[in-house]
């Protein structure tokens, strides 16, 4: 199954972190997930978006949880990845790889071009 | 969850289980629209939430009541035998910053959003106080309906140019 849209870069690591995080896949884990991932801050309103963006294609679905106080009495929302979201993840990755190939980085200093 | 309460008297499944969602109800209430209220209304509130119920939901109640408060800044102590109270030492984030999520965040996300910020907020508010927390809220809060906000710019923006773009072309049509 080919999924309509490509994923963006912020997309693709949100789906991966609720893929990773699987039945912990709230706002404030995922984020905690990409900023560990990229070594930068990601804004929750970005996340969020993503999230949004996500779910309007079907990539994933949410539920509400439980309130809890420590979060002044509001529920968290938890999310997963769906069929389609999975078939994005991997159309993604052959994409990545068909553009690795036969690419050389050798000659590339240790981190990147000084 | 043990049904087992400080005193050691063990209660019925269905009887905790009922006296758990009320509780719910009650802290989402009390959570969510508790700003502006004093330690000592809110601990009013509290005792006065336990007293309106059935002996036997009260007692169950207090299986429970320690742990759900746990994580805040909510300090229970046991008072008398029968009665349990709270100190309630909760800052709330500002609400001017909730209101403006509230005008730019899509229903369904915004309670997990405004819980989540809420979220990092204690954490902020623990480590450097309030003033400073209530800061970083609002700088959390332009922050975050920048990326929220965007798709619905430029949908207008994109409208707005057909129109315009339509309008020009109308003139040339005789």
């Amino acid at each position: 199954m080919k999924p309509t849209k490509q994923l963006g870069d912020l997309d693709e690591l949100v789906l991966l972190a609720i893929a990773r995080l699987q039945e912990d896949a709230y706002g404030v884990s995922i984020r905690k997930r990409v900023e560990e991932a990229t070594n930068r801050p990601a804004s929750i309103g970005a996340i969020y978006a993503a999230l949004e963006r996500l779910e309007d294609q079907g990539f994933i679905s949410s539920r509400q949880g439980e309130p809890t106080a420590e979060r002044g009495g509001r529920a968290k929302r938890y999310f997963k990845v769906e069929g389609a979201g999975i078939a994005a993840l991997r159309e993604a990755d052959e994409i990545r790889a068909k553009m690795r190939e036969g690419a050389n980085l050798g000659w590339l200093p240790q981190g990147g071009v000084a | 969850m043990s049904n087992e309460d400080p005193k050691g008297r063990v209660h019925n499944d269905a009887i905790v289980k009922k006296a758990e969602r009320k509780w719910r109800a009650f802290t989402r209430q009390i959570f969510r629209h508790g700003h502006g209220l004093t330690n000592d209304r809110l601990r009013a509130k509290i005792e006065e939430y336990l007293k309106g119920l059935p002996v036997e939901e009260q007692e169950a109640t207090y299986t429970f009541f320690q742990s759900s408060l746990r994580g805040t800044d909510v300090e229970v102590y046991h008072d008398t035998d029968a009665t349990f109270t709270a100190e309630m030492t909760t800052e709330f984030p500002p609400r001017m910053g909730e209101y403006v999520l509230y005008l730019f965040v899509k229903k369904e996300y915004r309670e997990s959003l405004l819980g989540d910020l809420e979220q990092d907020y204690q954490e902020v508010l623990e480590k450097f106080g309030v003033r400073k927390a209530k800061f970083w809220y609002y700088a959390k809060v332009a922050q975050t309906i920048g990326p929220l906000i965007r798709p619905t710019l430029k949908r207008f923006f994109k409208w707005s140019a057909v129109a315009w773009i339509g309008d020009n072309i109308r003139r040339f049509i005789p």
